[in-house]
C-alpha cells in the first residue's frame, strides 16, 4: 500500500501541491494527468524526495518511502558532460538481477560508446530508462516518458511498462498525450490546482476528457479562431 | 539562462539583439556573483593593463592580436547557438561581428595608445571574416575504454581527462621525464593538480549523487578517498624516483604531495558545499585558482588546509539536504 497523507509543497508561498491525501494499491499503473502547471512534476519530485515537502508524509508498505523504493525517470534527462552512454550505465550498480543490457540494446540500439552530448532527446530518454531498469525498485515514476521517442521506442516503452507491472511493480506515469495512459493505466488521477480532483478507474476512462476539458466550450473555439 | 523574452521580442529587429542578450546575461551574472565580482573586475583591469604593455613591443603586439583573433574564431566554431542566430536574428553576420568586436575591444583598444596602433584596424578587419564561418566540429569520443582504467563512478576524472588530455598527457610525460631533478617535477605536478581541481565545476544529477545510498558524511569520505587515491597513483612514481635520487629532499617532497592532496580535497569539498543538482559552478573557478596559487607560495601553504577545514563541514551540511535517508 502507498499511503500519502496531507502532502503539501510550496515554493515561495506559492502552493503547488495542497494537502493531498490518498491511499493507493501497489502493483498498479497510475496515470497522472493535468494541465500545464497543475503540479504533476512537483508530485513526482515530492514522491522521489528530490524536493523538500512543506508538509505531510508518504509511506510504502508501512514504512516511510525511501530512495531505495523509487526509480524516477525525469521529464528532462540530465547526465554529466563528456561521458559516454556505457560509462553512464556503469555508474549504477546492478541490483535488478534480471536486467540484461545486451537484450535491451537489441531494441534500443543506442550508440553507447559515444558521448551522451551527441544523443538526440529520445536517445537520452532511452539511456536514462536503461539506468533506471538496472536498479531493483518497487515504485517507478515516469514523468512524460513518451516525449521525444520514435514510434518503435514508444511501443518498446509500452512493453516495458506492462512487463514491470507483471513483475509486481507500481508505476506512476504522466503524459501530455492521453492515449497511451488510457491504454496502459489501471487508474488515472486528475491533478487540478495542486489536488487530485478525481480518481478514475479503468471502467470510467471515457469521462476523463470531459473532466479535463470541461472549461472549453464552443466560445473557446470562436475566440481561438479569431485570435490567429 | 532565462532571458526577458518580452524585452528581446521588442528589439528582435534591431541591430544589437545579441549585444542586448549579453548585456542582460552579464547584468544577471554580476547580480549573482556578489563580492566575487571584485575579483573579476580586478582580473579584467589587470589583463587590459597587460595588453597595453604587450602592444608596445612588436612581437607581443602580433601575438596578442593573433590570440584575440583565435579566441573569437574558436568561440565561433564551438558556439552552440549558430543555427538559432542565423535563422531567427535579424542581420546575423553583423550581430555576430558586433559581439566579437565587443569581446575583444577592451584588450585591443590599448593598442591605439602605442606606436603599434595599426593592429587595431587589422584585428577589426580580420574579425569581419569570422561570421561567415558557419561550420562546427563534430564532437568526437576520445578514450572510449577509459572506464577500464578509471571507474565510471569517478566520472569527474573521466570527463575532465577528456577535456584536458591534450596538455595533461604531455605535462605528465614531462613530470616523469624530469622526475630525477629536484622540485621541478612537483611544480609540473602542481599544474596537473590545479587542472584536476577544475574537474569539480559541474554538479552531477541527483540520481547519480544518491546512487550508493550513502549518508552525507559517508559520501564525502568515500569521494575524498577515491579521488585522493587517483592523485596519489599519478604522483607516486615521480615521488619515488625523485626521493631515491634526492634522499635529502624526502620531507619537502612529502610536504609537496600532501599540499596537492589537500588542494584536491578542498576542490571536492568546495564543489559539494555549493552542490545543486545539474548546476555548473563557474563562480568557483576564481577561488579555486587562488587557493591553487597559495599551494605554490611557501608562506601561503596553510591556506588550502584552512580552506579545506572551512569547506568540509559546509559540504557535509549541504549534502545532508540531498542525501536525506
Amino acid at each position: 500500500m502507498i499511503k500519502i497523507k496531507n502532502l503539501s509543497v510550496s515554493f515561495s508561498n506559492n502552493a503547488v501541491l495542497v494537502d493531498i491525501s490518498v491511499d493507493l494499491q501497489p502493483n498498479q499503473i497510475y496515470g497522472i494527468v493535468g494541465l500545464n502547471g497543475s503540479g504533476k512534476t512537483t508530485f513526482f519530485n515530492a514522491l522521489s524526495k528530490s524536493i523538500q515537502v512543506t508538509n505531510g508524509y508518504m509511506e510504502f508498505n508501512g514504512n516511510p518511502i525511501s530512495d531505495k523504493d523509487i526509480g524516477y525517470l525525469e521529464s528532462v534527462n540530465f547526465f554529466y558532460s563528456r561521458i559516454t552512454g556505457n560509462e553512464y550505465l556503469k555508474i549504477f550498480s546492478q541490483t535488478n538481477p534480471s536486467f540484461n543490457l545486451n537484450s535491451l540494446q537489441n531494441f534500443f540500439k543506442l550508440p553507447l560508446d559515444d558521448l551522451i552530448e551527441t544523443y538526440s532527446t529520445g536517445m537520452k530518454k532511452k539511456l536514462a530508462l536503461l539506468g533506471l531498469l538496472k536498479k531493483n525498485r518497487s515504485i517507478f515514476l515516469l514523468d512524460e516518458p513518451f516525449n521525444g521517442l520514435d514510434l518503435e521506442s514508444n511501443k518498446i516503452l509500452e512493453l516495458i511498462i506492462t512487463a514491470l507491472k507483471e513483475k509486481e511493480k507500481t508505476l506512476f506515469i504522466s503524459s501530455h498525450i492521453i492515449d497511451p495512459l488510457l491504454k496502459l493505466c489501471d487508474v488515472i488521477l486528475i491533478l487540478e490546482n495542486g489536488k487530485f480532483a478525481k480518481i478514475v478507474d479503468r471502467q470510467k476512462f471515457n469521462e476523463i476528457e470531459d473532466e479535463l476539458f470541461k472549461k472549453f466550450n464552443d466560445d473557446t473555439k470562436i475566440i481561438i479562431s479569431n485570435s490567429i | 539562462m532565462f532571458l526577458n523574452v518580452e524585452k528581446l521580442t521588442v528589439r528582435s529587429n534591431c541591430m544589437t539583439t545579441l549585444l542586448n542578450i549579453r548585456r542582460i546575461q552579464i547584468k544577471r551574472e554580476v547580480h549573482d556573483a556578489g563580492f566575487r565580482i571584485l575579483f573579476v573586475i580586478g582580473l579584467l583591469v589587470f589583463l587590459v593593463y597587460t595588453s597595453y604593455f604587450a602592444y608596445q613591443k612588436t612581437p607581443y603586439a602580433f601575438y596578442l592580436t593573433t590570440g584575440l583573433f583565435t579566441y573569437a574564431l574558436l568561440f565561433q566554431i564551438y558556439r552552440k547557438d549558430k543555427l538559432f542566430i542565423y535563422h531567427h536574428i535579424h542581420h546575423p553576420h553583423w550581430q555576430i561581428y558586433s559581439e566579437y568586436f565587443a569581446l575583444t575591444f577592451p584588450f585591443a583598444i590599448p593598442s591605439l595608445l602605442t606606436m603599434h596602433w595599426y593592429w587595431f584596424p587589422i584585428l577589426l578587419a580580420s574579425l569581419s571574416v569570422i561570421p561567415f564561418l558557419k561550420f562546427s566540429f563534430k564532437q568526437k569520443t576520445y578514450f572510449k575504454n577509459i572506464s577500464s582504467i578509471i571507474p565510471a563512478s569517478n566520472f569527474e576524472w573521466i570527463s575532465g581527462f577528456r577535456k584536458f588530455f591534450i596538455y595533461l598527457i604531455p605535462l605528465y610525460i614531462l613530470a616523469v621525464g624530469y622526475s630525477w631533478v629536484r622540485i621541478v617535477p612537483f611544480v609540473i605536478l602542481w599544474f596537473i593538480t590545479s587542472t584536476i581541481t577544475s574537474f569539480y565545476f559541474e554538479c552531477e544529477p541527483l540520481h547519480i549523487l544518491k546512487e550508493r545510498n550513502l549518508s552525507a558524511s559517508q559520501f564525502l569520505k568515500r569521494k575524498l578517498f577515491q579521488n585522493s587515491k587517483y592523485l596519489l597513483l599519478l604522483a607516486v612514481p615521480i615521488l619515488t624516483v625523485n626521493t631515491m635520487l634526492n634522499v635529502d629532499d624526502w620531507l619537502i617532497n612529502l610536504l609537496l604531495i600532501l599540499v596537492q592532496l589537500i588542494l584536491l580535497c578542498f576542490a571536492v569539498c568546495f564543489k559539494y558545499s555549493c552542490y545543486q543538482p545539474t548546476s555548473e559552478l563557474r563562480g568557483n573557478n576564481i577561488i579555486t585558482s587562488l587557493v591553487s596559487l597559495c599551494a605554490l607560495i611557501p608562506y601561503l601553504l596553510p591556506v588550502p588546509l584552512i580552506m579545506l577545514l572551512i569547506y568540509y563541514p559546509k559540504a557535509k551540511q549541504n549534502l545532508t539536504n540531498y542525501l536525506n535517508d
